[in-house]
């Protein structure tokens, strides 16, 4: 004989002639029914335990205060498998439990009032898109995706809890259930999983994805626009960039017989003053090239209306002008021995 | 020292420009006190987005508008329908995406990531960010500014709890590593054995599965006095148990060149400690895996991208390391969101290198530990492999790259450099890359191909293989070349495939006066439109990106609109049609 449980709140109790009244009612529209009573945080705590497939009716009697403590999804869990098929959850619905009711098989009906465990013979109308997958499945395949918890329930009255703690719970408890597709992803056996169409991702207008875009700020500092080719450059800058480069280079070129030239005139002069340690020089020097600060002078002053006057010229790409006739050439430091080995092969 | 709440930065990272901006964020991050977990998409454990309220995205787009390889375990998860709207309801979040504006499907991946968090009820930390490669300003530029909204957002809605301050810009954080070079043991000749150390690699770093090749065949395929190198590169797996379709990729672990590797620990004073075995302790990832024979200068040649442009980032962590004043403060100009347009001249432009970098700032000498933050990781290339699926043989087709800027010394890809030292014989490893591309064309329909220069190379194991597992499809190539008797790739098999009846060969040799690919297509749109809508059949387009994709897309769809009395409009949406439904591939980089 199928029976109706009334799930009670704590607080309800002290208020005797309101659960009697719902008794009353609730037999009324159910004459040749059983009726069970439990008070729902010994449920919860699994103090109280349901049998399987028991109730036509779980009706659950709560202060509308009451309606903000979430069932955890062991208890919603709970209340489903004590349900007959085509059972109903009514009375006072907790507040963000939809999730973890679709999760545990339920059916919520539009008006949001009650929960239906699905008639096992036929399909599960579908009430929510999340559940469509499981439309072709057996009902014993229905409900995959539930865990029963190692720990025993949280409570579900939090009332007597501080608001901070509440939420530490409600959190913890959210988690728990959403943990459930992830320990899911893990699985590699979900044939059936179906998955939504990348490219609508794109075309949903409401997502406002263009809107909110960060741009780049204007260089402040030169105020003017930065002076790049695009790869496809059809304007002409890639070729004015290419012509300048091809400028830089032939300017490079005069500087480097300048350069050869006088390193030259240098390498004469270390072998007339080295003479006796001449075998050695040219092991040690190899390619190497000694500029003395006069050399770089006049390095400098082969070019045409540039006096060199900067100091920068050598030290490198980082400090030299704009337009400096050195840029492109490795740094120099006078006095010092440089390589030019590492681009000579090019030169 | 106090910490704010964690912070997670996940990356979807091709090529690894994702990745650094994600360290370079973290970084930044950790300067205003942020305890930060950086990974991949891929690496993260998804359940642990429960038990965080930030998270960051910085992705890239792979070629079709995809998510990248290192993020597609975790897309897949992302878009299983039964996942409820309020998944990420406790999640702030914002995101990043680097593309490129020239490919029709412009940062699709991040777009598409940033959408389906706001599906599942993340909320927007700030406005999300995009980097366009085509920007006159550079990625580099808009990520600036949305680093800088990121870091103003999340002081606003994490505040430190305690009356803590940012760490000042001018402190140096602790390295993530301590590089021990162990100076009891005995020196490891390095120089010696390169091609062979690069094989041995510790496998629990990392997630791809490496393949053992010995080099059978390094050839030019272009004439001598042509211009470019291309070369063919045919490899022999070991093991014989190689498992790959036509469109899939193979992911090389170059070297640098050894003489670069020496020049830079000269510099820096490291020769006494180069050879010597060294210990890394920390963290540290390295795409296929640390070398097992591992010395400073082991490390340096197999594992960091000393050839490689500066970024912003490289200059914030390196000013602190030189010593003279002025070479410090031009570093940090570098570094300075202001000072990007002179970095930009500076580095990006003539395309000026690290260790170039290292060699003109001479005061500047990183302490060792910092070495892993300061230079990014060398990553790994992916070519598309040109030979027929086969258990043991791969081919290769790969241009050497060399170009000339404004920098005397001649610019060189490193991977194709270290391309042109193999030799027969030589042992490399590799990993094979999925790029699911071939179920598009597993059907009897009819393929029209087009590749110009080294984008043949996919479409020469389509083809190849189409012969053998389709023989009564209609193939059709168009292939497009400077010359027809210099750098014709494979023009000796097309023309025999022709004799034999297995294909239609349309070559544009542009400097012999037959236009380019788009114009031979043109030329030929009554059979392109019988193909493909009358025929139903699919075309695929492999190639380098920019110009080239988006004019063959034009011309088509100037050819379908001609041919069948179509407006332009229809034409176009004719095309996204079978791009929509894998009939239209571009497989271009």
């Amino acid at each position: 004989m199928p029976s109706i449980l009334l799930l009670i709140h704590p607080t309800v109790v002290t208020e005797p002639e309101r659960v009697e009244q719902t008794k009353r009612h609730l037999i009324a529209s159910n004459p040749e029914a059983d009726l069970v009573q439990h008070v729902v945080d010994r449920v919860a705590l699994g103090q109280q335990t349901l049998d399987a497939n028991t109730y036509k009716l779980i009706h659950y009697l709560a202060p509308e205060e009451a309606k903000q403590n979430k069932f955890t999804s062991g208890l919603i869990a709970q209340l489903y498998d004590s349900l007959v098929p085509g059972g109903q959850f009514t009375g006072l619905i907790p507040a963000d439990c939809a999730l973890e009711a679709i999760m545990a098989g339920f059916v919520i009906a539009d008006d949001e009032k009650s929960w239906q465990k699905p008639q096992s013979t036929k399909p599960v109308p579908v009430a929510v898109p999340l559940k469509s997958r499981n439309q072709n499945k057996s009902p014993t395949r229905r409900l995959p995706l539930f865990k029963k918890l190692a720990s025993p329930p949280t409570l579900t009255d939090s009332s007597e809890l501080d608001e901070d703690d509440s939420d530490g719970v409600e959190q913890s408890r959210l988690k728990e259930t959403k943990l459930v597709f992830f320990e899911d992803s893990e699985s590699e056996t979900e044939v059936g999983d179906s998955y939504i169409d990348e490219n609508e991702l794109l075309k949903s207008a409401d997502l406002g994805l263009n809107e909110n875009l960060v741009t780049p700020v204007q260089c402040t500092t030169t105020g003017k626009k930065r002076r790049k080719a695009c790869k496809d450059c059809t304007c002409g800058l890639r070729e004015k960039e290419e012509e300048e480069e091809r400028n830089q280079r032939s300017v490079q070129d005069s500087i480097l017989s300048k350069m050869a030239r006088s390193a030259t005139d240098e390498a004469i002069q270390i072998e007339q003053r080295l003479q006796a340690k001449r075998d050695e020089a040219r092991r040690k020097l190899g390619e190497k090239i000694k500029f003395s600060d006069t050399d770089m002078t006049e390095v400098d002053f082969t070019i045409e209306g540039k006096t060199g006057g900067c100091n920068s010229c050598a030290l490198g790409d980082a400090f030299r002008c704009d337009g400096c006739p050195f840029l492109g050439l490795p740094a120099f430091k006078p006095g010092q021995v440089v390589t030019l080995d590492s681009f000579g092969e090019d030169i | 020292m106090g910490y704010r709440k964690p912070i997670v930065i996940l990356y979807g990272s091709e090529t690894g420009n994702s990745e650094d901006y994600a360290y370079c964020l973290s970084r930044k991050l950790r300067y205003e006190r942020y305890k930060l977990t950086v990974c991949s998409l891929d690496e993260f454990d998804l359940k642990e987005l429960l038990d965080i309220s930030c998270l960051i995205v910085i992705c890239s787009t792979a070629g079709q508008g995809e998510i990248p390889r290192n993020g597609r375990k975790f897309w897949k998860f992302m878009l299983k329908k039964r996942l409820p709207s309020d998944l990420f309801s406790h999640l702030k979040f914002s995101s990043f995406g680097l593309g490129d504006s020239s490919y029709p499907k412009y940062n699709s991946a991040v777009r598409k990531i940033h959408a389906r968090f706001l599906q599942l009820g993340a909320k927007e930390l700030c406005m999300r960010g995009e980097g366009n490669e085509q920007a006159p300003e550079g990625v580099d530029a808009f990520y600036n500014a949305w680093e800088e909204t990121v870091v103003s957002s999340l002081r606003a809605q994490f505040p430190l709890s305690t009356n803590l301050l940012p760490v000042p810009e001018t402190e140096l954080l602790e390295p993530a590593t301590v590089l021990k070079p162990l100076t009891h043991n005995s020196v490891y000749d390095t120089g010696k054995n390169i091609k062979m150390d690069a094989t041995e690699r510790h496998m629990e770093y990392q997630s791809e599965k490496l393949v053992k090749f010995v080099v059978l065949e390094n050839k030019r395929l272009t004439s001598e006095d042509h211009f470019q190198d291309v070369r063919l590169l045919k490899l022999k797996s070991v093991e014989c148990i190689l498992s790959y379709e036509p469109g899939d990729l193979l992911s090389l672990y170059p070297a640098n060149d050894l003489r670069d590797v020496n020049a830079l620990i000269e510099l820096q004073g490291w020769t006494d400690i180069a050879d010597l075995p060294l210990q890394i302790d920390g963290p540290i990832k390295v795409q296929g895996g640390l070398i097992k024979n591992l010395t400073l200068k082991s490390f340096i040649l197999h594992h960091l991208d000393i050839m490689s442009i500066p970024r912003r980032s490289f200059f914030s962590l390196a000013w602190h390391f030189a010593s003279d004043q002025m070479e410090q403060d031009k570093l940090r100009e570098f570094s300075q969101p202001n000072g990007i347009e002179q970095l930009y001249d500076y580095a990006n432009r003539p395309r000026r290198s690290i260790l170039e970098v290292l060699q003109e700032f001479s005061s500047l000498k990183i302490p060792l530990n910092y070495l892993p933050e300061l230079i990014p990781r060398l990553k790994p290339r992916l070519f598309s492999i040109s030979s027929k699926p086969d258990k043991s043989i791969i081919e290769l087709t790969i241009a050497i790259v060399e170009y000339r800027t404004i920098i005397r010394r001649l610019r060189r890809g490193v991977c194709t450099r270290w391309v042109k030292t193999l030799n027969p014989g030589d042992p490399i490893v590799s990993s094979l890359v999925k790029n699911r591309i071939a179920h598009n064309f597993k059907n009897n329909r009819p393929i029209v191909m087009i590749g110009p220069g080294t984008g043949i190379a996919p479409i020469k194991s389509l083809i190849e293989e189409s012969i053998t597992n389709a023989p009564s499809r209609s193939l059709c190539l168009f292939p497009g070349h400077r010359y027809s008797n210099k750098d014709y790739l494979y023009g000796k098999i097309w023309s025999q495939l022709e004799r034999e009846n297995e294909l239609l060969v349309f070559p544009s040799f542009s400097r012999e006066g037959s236009g380019y690919v788009q114009d031979t297509l043109y030329k030929n749109k009554e059979l392109i439109n019988r193909l493909i809508v009358s025929e139903k059949g699919s075309i695929l387009l492999c190639g380098s990106s920019g110009k080239m994709p988006s004019q063959v897309r034009l011309t088509l769809e100037a050819i379908f609109a001609e041919m069948n009395q179509w407006a332009e409009d229809e034409a176009h949406k004719y095309l996204i049609a079978l791009e929509d439904k894998g009939s239209y591939v571009q497989e271009t980089w």
